[in-house]
């Protein structure tokens, strides 16, 4: 009997194992000359991500990576900043901080193309100046601000930006519990679009529409930990002297009525009750036709080049202003 | 020779049913990106 299982079993694993090594085989094959979004996640994940000692940061950049993701070279300096290196004494320049999440990383898009680097000539074009960019994949409020805390103070900014996007008051992203997962692309594509196929399918699958809202629901835990976030950035920035703005991006699926205007009026509200400058994007992206024209890729929402330098000029004016309550 | 002589139906069910569900996840759920970001290997 046991003899007949163990056969039973071998006649289903050992082909599901062979065509498996198949699979992948042809998918690399493919993937040579093609991407898909949640193959290059995890690709990015290996390549550039460590974990980090502290527990509110979860992970961070590998220090001075390189890696090819999404389409563009995504290089980091001797901090794990996908920028370059800076001394920690500030010179004669004003110095700016910018943190974020993918969206202020510039996933999907040339170091050259991103909202950080064009604010940053466009800024040194008025006074000099300079910017460092502190985004990183998958963070939300609280590891942006603990990351700063840790790694981005010492360079004593003379300004902070934060670039908030919906999904900062999701809770700390978990580590993919199967590491051979993130190595194998086939079984990245098969877990990624049977996710993708569930959320289309099923009306009990929350698509991103009622998931992001349920992250702003009275009680929920990600945005309350990222309202103690913002204070304690707000803070230990008056704390150190430096000015503290916050510019909430928009999601790009549906801008004109934006899908998430409550969400972004409850985060401009508390902004506004404490004391911190904010400026929401969104109104500004409300007359682009297509949303769909501002996406890295199809199946890839974050914003491409084009949209980087919209956001870089609809924010441009708010960094100079010096006192603009917005 | 002999194990695929004797079980080739049972192995071409197998790649059969294999290729389906990658053509289906391959071609029939591709599209805008209509899941979170949440959604990612971190």
């Amino acid at each position: 009997m046991k003899k007949k299982v163990a056969h039973a079993l071998l006649l289903v694993l050992v082909p599901l194992l062979v065509f498996g090594v198949i699979g992948e085989i042809v998918l690399r094959v493919y993937l040579a000359s093609h991407m898909f979004y949640d193959v290059e996640m995890s690709r990015y994940a290996l390549a550039l991500k460590v974990d980090s000692p502290n527990r509110k940061i979860g992970h961070h950049h590998r220090a001075n990576g390189d890696a090819h993701l999404m389409g563009v070279d995504v290089r980091t300096n001797a901090d794990g900043f996908r920028d370059d290196d800076y001394p920690v004494e500030k010179g004669d320049k004003r110095r700016f901080m910018f943190l974020g999440d993918s969206l202020t990383l510039g996933w999907g898009v040339e170091k050259e193309e991103t909202f950080e680097h064009h604010l940053e000539q466009q800024l040194d074009a008025l006074e000099p100046t300079e910017v460092i960019n502190l985004g990183v994949g998958n963070y939300n409020t609280t590891q942006e601000v603990n990351l700063f805390l840790d790694k981005g103070l010492k360079y004593a900014p003379d300004d902070v930006v934060l670039f908030y996007f919906i999904n900062d008051a999701e809770p700390l992203p978990k580590k993919a519990g199967v590491p051979v997962v993130g190595h194998s692309r086939l079984i990245t594509f098969f877990w990624s679009r049977i996710k993708a196929a569930r959320a289309r399918l099923s009306p009990d699958t929350a698509d991103y529409r009622e998931y992001y809202s349920a992250l702003y629901r009275d009680g929920a835990d990600g945005w309350t930990k990222s309202q103690a976030a913002l204070l304690q950035l707000r803070d230990a920035c008056a704390d150190a002297g430096i000015g503290l703005r916050v510019v909430l991006l928009p999601e790009l699926h549906q801008l004109d009525p934006y899908t998430f205007a409550p969400e972004y009026e409850q985060v401009m509200g508390f902004l506004a009750a404490n004391g911190i400058r904010a400026r929401d994007l969104t109104p500004r992206f409300q007359d682009e036709p297509d949303p769909r024209t501002l996406w890295v890729s199809l199946d890839d929402a974050h914003p491409n080049a084009r949209a980087h330098a919209l956001i870089a000029e609809y924010t441009l004016d708010f960094l100079t202003r010096p006192e603009s309550g917005e | 020779m002999e194990f695929l002589r004797k079980y080739k139906w049972f192995l071409i069910t197998i790649a059969l049913l294999y290729m389906a569900i990658a053509i289906w996840l391959f071609f029939f759920t591709s599209g805008p990106q209509e899941v979170p970001f949440e959604y990612q290997i971190s």
